[in-house]
């Protein structure tokens, strides 16, 4: 008989659930893509349902409910750095106390009320023990040294891990105050973006800037000794403040905050500024990881690296690791922030609690919710929505769109796991027009326009197009790495190609997603290149789309041409009036 | 499939559950390594389980989350 974990991640940022099924994953979902509410934190109570649903199980059925951190020691912790700062953390207090007493302490019972669990199947992981656990027992490697880096959870924020046939054995760790996710998050707030959200338009800026400024944030983040690194508190507010993250020393040390939403031009004036602060940051979050790579590789003597926590994210270290550091090769957790945090305390439940061996925990970029081709019908019929029905060619008609200049919406197979598109609910478009970036940044995404898409590309082709450190591959298949567009094909793929010359490939491999890399080969044999613009099939502020009718709804709202819902292709003149939802 | 419907625990099972969190709480911090934190996790308990008696507070999302 079929043994069940249900791993849970709430409450601070994207909750999430996924369910294993003898250690293999079956279903994973963050709560957002049922809520709506984008990072939506509250208790993953739908995305649970489902997961339960979608292996035909009750909750009785399960053997543990596993929450990923354990709440008392992280208000251990937060009471601990208020009392420490009175009374200056008064007013941090006051909204602690009521954060802490109305809801987040009482874990226990919300996962029995709201879920449907029994205290005796409840168990709590550790968040950075959640985080090692998505990274290790993810990983193909049956030794490897673990980092994780976030921004804070119990009291680490960062911690070095060994992982063997033993299981994960801690080896140090870096505690609270002292973050490099919270310096990362502190300079995003400075730069005018929100936090938690925000990061990676900092890592996206840092492109166009220099980095003037690494004097003045080593001051803010030193490195230490051995590997490690602290913060200097004078310069941040986030162990004594609910509502800022640094300090007014740190305004003298580099100026006056970006106005959120303010115009921002990278190349000039004060938005080269701050693009210079961005890539004065980003250096030095790199020198710091690389350093406590380094530790990390003394420490353990192995040559593959696994990663997981919010840093672990940040795509452009990430191949500074591997090209610069002692590691070989390395394995990054795909939902490295929070939500990954469900799957690591459930893969540390059963391995670590449960004492069962590895195994291959299947995972695939499509984990999350499916719509059948019958049912996409179905709906589309209720809903009054023509549409063309391309089962049997719905990769060549995708492709000539695509190949026609045409930006469409490819929703197929099972949501996505973790916050990049993979080729299951993606806006697609050729990447080789001049115009594409623009016109995909300014009608349908609404992003700032530094910002450069993504490309998917064959395995096959990869390294024609693009350069990856040795190593780079496997995370290349998750977005989780950044490569150079070679030299010769930068020109003709500009809406891909960052302002240094790099790009966040999608590497598809005919085996994981079959259908996607039919379509990618399909519009190389049109367009001469098998690449194509992948990016995250929603529209700003929203999820990525999880159903028809959001897929639906967006095709609505913004500027792209057709949307491929299963079998069915809807192009946006086929819409009813007044819309489809 | 058996039905995935939650049963909530009952009242006494709830208080009894949001005891035993408080219970862990005193625990932790009575072990030796920070017990000056007692008095405060017993006044912050009485005051607890006061609002959790009224439900009259709604949790707002945190722009910096570290201290909340
Ligand atoms: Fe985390």
């Amino acid at each position: 008989m079929s043994r069940y974990v249900l791993g849970v991640s709430a409450l601070y940022h994207e909750s999430a659930a996924v369910l294993l099924r003898d250690g293999v994953v079956v279903a994973a979902s963050s709560e957002e893509r049922f809520s709506r509410q984008k990072q939506d934190s509250a208790l993953p109570v739908r995305a649970s349902r489902w997961c339960l649903e979608q292996a035909g199980i009750s909750m009785a059925d399960v053997e543990a409910v596993v929450y990923y951190e354990k709440p008392l020691r992280k208000f251990e912790r937060i009471l601990v750095s208020q009392l420490t700062g009175f009374p200056s953390t008064l007013p941090a207090f006051q909204r602690t106390a009521l954060t802490w007493l109305t809801d987040k302490l009482w874990v226990r019972n919300a996962l029995c009320k709201e879920l449907g669990a029994r205290p005796s199947q409840l168990m709590f992981s550790e968040h950075h023990l959640s985080h090692a656990a998505s990274a290790f027992y993810c990983s193909p490697f049956e030794r490897a040294a673990v980092l994780t880096v976030d921004g804070v959870g119990e009291w680490a924020t960062t911690s070095l891990w060994q992982g063997d046939e033993h299981g994960l054995k801690p080896l140090s760790e870096v505690r609270f105050p002292h973050s490099l996710g919270l310096t990362y998050s502190a300079f995003t707030a400075f730069l005018g973006f929100r936090v938690n959200n925000g990061e990676y338009k900092v890592m996206g800026l840092a492109s166009y800037g220099e980095p003037r400024h690494v004097d003045k944030v080593e001051k803010v983040l030193q490195g230490v000794d051995g590997g490690g690194f602290q913060n200097d508190t004078r310069y941040v507010a986030w162990h004594k403040s609910t509502v800022r993250s640094y300090s007014g020393a740190f305004e003298q040390l580099f100026g006056a905050p970006r106005q959120p939403g303010t115009p921002l031009d990278p190349r000039q004036g004060e938005g080269k500024h701050y693009a210079d602060i961005a890539a004065s940051v980003q250096v030095v979050l790199e020198e710091r990881l690389l350093a406590l790579a380094e530790r990390l590789h003394a420490d353990t003597g192995l040559d593959a690296l696994c990663m997981a926590g919010g840093v672990a994210l940040n795509v452009v270290a990430n191949r500074r690791l591997l090209r610069d550091g002692p590691f070989a090769h390395l394995y990054v957790q795909p939902a490295s922030g929070d939500a990954g945090g469900a799957l690591g305390a459930a893969q540390w439940a059963w391995h670590e609690v449960l004492g069962q061996p590895r195994v291959d925990p299947g995972l695939t970029p499509g984990l999350g919710r499916d719509w059948p081709d019958d049912r996409v019908r179905t709906l589309l019929d209720e809903l009054n929505v023509r549409f063309d029905d391309v089962a049997d060619d719905r990769i060549e008609r995708a492709a000539d769109d695509i190949a026609a200049g045409k930006v469409i919406g490819w929703f197929q197979g099972r949501c996505e796991w973790g916050p990049r598109a993979l080729g299951h609910r993606s806006i697609l478009a050729d990447p080789s027009r001049p115009d594409m970036q623009d016109r995909v940044n300014k009608v349908i995404k609404l992003r700032e326009p530094f910002r450069p898409f993504a490309p998917s590309v064959t395995a096959e082709a990869a390294d024609t197009y693009f350069d990856v450190p040795p190593g780079g591959e496997g995370p290349a298949e998750w977005m989780t790495i950044i490569g150079d567009t070679r030299e010769e094909h930068r020109e003709a793929m500009p809406a891909i190609t960052h302002v240094d010359g790099t790009a966040r490939l999608h590497r598809v491999r005919r085996e994981v997603n079959p259908r996607y890399h039919a379509l990618i080969e399909a519009v190389g044999a049109r367009t001469g290149r098998p690449v194509v613009l992948n990016t995250s099939f929603n529209l700003k502020g929203d999820p990525i789309v999880s159903s028809p009718v959001h897929a639906l709804s967006t095709l609505q709202s913004c500027e792209m041409d057709a949307v491929y819902l299963g079998p069915c292709r809807v192009a946006r003149g086929q819409l009813p009036r007044g819309g489809a939802s | 499939m058996s039905d995935p419907t939650p049963t909530p625990p009952g009242r006494v099972e709830d208080v009894g559950m949001r005891l035993g969190t408080l219970g862990q709480l005193l625990r932790l911090f009575g072990r030796g390594k920070r017990p000056w934190l007692l008095p405060l996790v017993l006044l912050l308990s009485v005051l607890g389980l006061v609002l959790a008696g009224l439900q009259a507070v709604q949790y707002v999302a945190p722009f910096i989350y570290p201290l909340l």
